[in-house]
């Protein structure tokens, strides 16, 4: 892991503005999906970005991708500031920064036979892979992702889910990016399946040193796959830190409640105390005041409703509330960190 | 055979209230008869949770699906029996099956927002039921439907009752379907993936609200879903299937503790988990097998790192491991003591 991020966001925002200004003008109301985020990937690096539906998380990848186009902020590749490309050079730098969509069976073309799929990126970019290198190529890259070099005549509906997200993951790799998006790439795969994706998720970046920003609800796969993890709630980052910090010392009440609500594979822990979060995430159009998570917070005081709190640095972790560090860690969380699997 | 029905060996359990017995469900499809759950036996009690896990396609909820006479014939063909208090659901008249359905078992799936009528509001079809089995007036309907969404905890019941499902959220319509699946006291209530679209937290809630209504009336509850997590910390009994039959079955504890098939092994094993393990995970190699394409003997034989000769011939019977605890495995003795 060197240290020069690959790929880095600074201050990203999106807002997205709901209906137009009349004939008179007026004010229009505005939705804000991503509030300054920030992030750093380093090569081999894999940072996960974990929250609830609404949280910004899509937002947040789409926008970094630059597929919508940020409200404010800056987003470099290799220290080159990507927002300040015109159309036909960012169309170039898109080869280096791939993503990975979460619905296999949607996100492939039908009517094309997987060598057609993995082949078409080089349409756009024919210098990657010279033409009569093509064919031994595909091979390649379907053997380097598990499947074997014979499908390549073979059409997507031929293939399983898992199958096809591994297809979905070679198109990725033909274009020999260095940083991949995955947007909940492994959420649509049943259980035996998706471990099988994870590690060969794994395998590559190993491999090829791939730098990843890997979207997901389930925190289970993120603490497995990441290095890093960033906890948003309605736009804002809450938490982050190192995998291990943030899992086993949360700092911020919404992950404290987070890790807690998931379910352990273990009957004889099913006693322990679970955090219930009463109500659901407000709507972003009309954000509350002050920390936007004081309505569902246990440990809300004056200050929280008034004043948005500030990001609070402890030990590597950084935490976006009033009390961070100030709070104990459930016990259960820090007991599960001792144990680890059975 | 004895050991279809280990629950009935052990002499500490109630009478049951719904017994499953060898039930089948294929359908035609231009490819031929396809069967999507081959043989499956298992029993309810009053008041208990049953876990069925399985991944898709494993022929989990096609079968409660078949119990509830929610599959149309044709394509659909449905065998075996399913006796509810010792009358078979299967074969009963539709009025007496209609009857049955709500006032004694109910059925909650995984999308509410779309298992909801999006023209009607939530009070309306929350008391459709209780209205028309009941016969009473829409004012009376109305107090019910109130009544209901206070128990599943839905906040300022009386102000949101003429709403319309649009203007809930996900994790609120899924207590609507809770609300309308309670309105005749059921005793029985499937529950098929109830959480899968929601959010975490959201799911903790919904999960808490269950056990909350459970604990009030005693009602059973059967929870269909993939999640290994849900099952440890709801059930008190599972099953996994594969392949359209079930390969084990086990009170929860010993599944977790002692999993005695490969294929919950390895499931358990390729699950990674919130509270630590890294390293690669163990996955299972190969994909399950589509229906239609049943593997001979064994389902699970090519995924297999156990397999013998045996297992590629036949198909293995559930065998008991321990008290109330089958697994469906030629090796079981050995995968016990491994």
């Amino acid at each position: 892991m060197t240290d020069a991020p690959v790929f880095e966001v600074r201050d990203i925002r999106k807002e997205y503005a709901l209906g137009k200004p009349g004939l008179f003008g007026g004010k229009v109301r505005s939705l804000t999906a991503v509030k300054d985020v920030s992030f750093a990937l380093r090569r081999g690096e894999t940072v996960g970005l974990v929250g609830e539906s609404g949280c910004g998380k899509s937002s947040l990848a789409r926008t970094v991708l630059r597929l919508n186009e940020p409200s404010g902020g800056e987003v470099h590749y290799h220290g080159q500031d990507i927002l300040a490309l015109s159309r036909p050079e960012m169309q170039k730098l898109r080869r280096h920064i791939q993503v990975v969509f979460q619905d296999p069976y949607s996100s492939l073309d039908p009517r094309f036979t997987v060598r057609r799929i993995l082949s078409e990126p080089w349409q756009i970019f024919p210098d990657i892979v010279p033409p009569e290198q093509r064919e031994a190529r595909v091979a390649e890259l379907l053997t380097l992702v598990g499947l074997n070099p014979s499908d390549a005549d073979r059409y997507p509906h031929q293939f399983s889910g898992g199958q096809r997200q591994r297809i979905g993951i070679a198109r990725a790799l033909a274009l020999e990016p260095e940083v991949i998006v995955c947007d909940e790439a492994v959420s649509a795969l049943d259980v035996s399946v998706q471990a099988q994706v994870v590690n060969l998720l794994k395998e590559l970046q190993d491999k090829l040193g791939l730098a990843y920003l890997f979207i997901a609800h389930d925190l289970s796969v993120v603490r497995h796959i990441s290095d890093r993890v960033i906890v948003m709630y309605l736009g804002e980052v809450v938490e982050e830190g190192p995998v291990e910090e943030v899992f086993t010392t949360p700092r911020h009440p919404y992950t404290v409640a987070l890790l807690s609500a998931v379910p352990l594979p273990d009957p004889s822990r099913r006693d322990r105390e679970v955090i219930v979060l009463e109500g659901e995430v407000p709507n972003p159009i009309f954000p509350p005041s002050g920390c936007p998570f004081h309505p569902r917070c246990a440990h809300a005081q004056e200050i929280c409703r008034q004043t948005p709190p500030p990001v609070r640095t402890i030990g590597p972790t950084r935490a976006r509330c009033h009390f961070a560090g100030a709070l104990d860690t459930p016990p259960d969380l820090a007991h599960a960190a001792d144990d680890g699997p059975s | 055979m004895r050991e279809m029905h280990p629950s009935q060996t052990t002499d500490a359990t109630p009478a049951p209230l719904l017994e499953v017995r060898d039930l089948r469900v294929s359908f035609d499809t231009p490819h031929g008869l396809v069967k999507a759950v081959g043989g499956v036996s298992w029993t309810l009690s009053p008041g208990e949770t049953l876990g069925i896990i399985g991944e898709s396609g494993s022929g989990k909820s096609v079968g409660l699906e078949a119990i509830m006479g929610l599959i149309k014939s044709p394509p659909g063909h449905v065998a075996g029996q399913v006796l509810f208090e010792g009358e078979d659901v299967l074969t009963m008249k539709e009025s007496r099956r209609r009857q049955l359905r709500g006032e004694k078992i109910a059925m909650i799936f995984q999308d509410a927002m779309s298992a909801l009528n999006p023209a009607l509001t939530v009070g309306t079809q929350i008391a459709e039921v209780y209205r028309l089995r009941r016969r009473c007036s829409q004012t009376e309907a109305e107090r019910k439907a109130v009544e209901l969404m206070d128990r599943v905890k839905i906040p300022s019941a009386k102000s949101r009752v003429r709403c319309y499902p649009h203007e809930f959220s996900g994790g609120m319509c899924q207590r609507v379907m809770i609300a309308t699946a309670l309105a005749l006291n059921p005793l029985i209530l499937i529950a098929d993936e109830p959480t899968t679209a929601l959010d975490v937290t959201v799911q903790r809630q919904i999960m808490t609200l269950l056990a909350d209504l459970q604990r009030e009336d005693g009602m059973a509850l059967v929870l269909i879903t993939h999640d290994l997590g849900l099952v440890a910390e709801t059930v008190d009994r599972a099953m996994v299937m594969y392949a359209g039959r079930v390969v084990e079955s086990a009170p929860v504890s010993a599944l977790f503790d002692a999993p005695s098939h490969p294929y919950t092994r390895g499931l358990i094993r390729s699950m990674p988990r919130i509270d630590g393990a890294s390293g690669a995970l163990h996955a299972i190699g190969g994909t399950p097998p589509a229906a239609g394409r049943m593997p001979r003997g064994c389902a699970f034989h090519p995924r297999c790192t156990h397999r013998i000769d045996r297992c590629r011939a036949e198909r293995p019977a559930l065998r008991p491991v321990a008290p109330r605890h089958t697994a469906a495995c030629h090796l079981v003795e050995e995968m016990t003591h491994d």
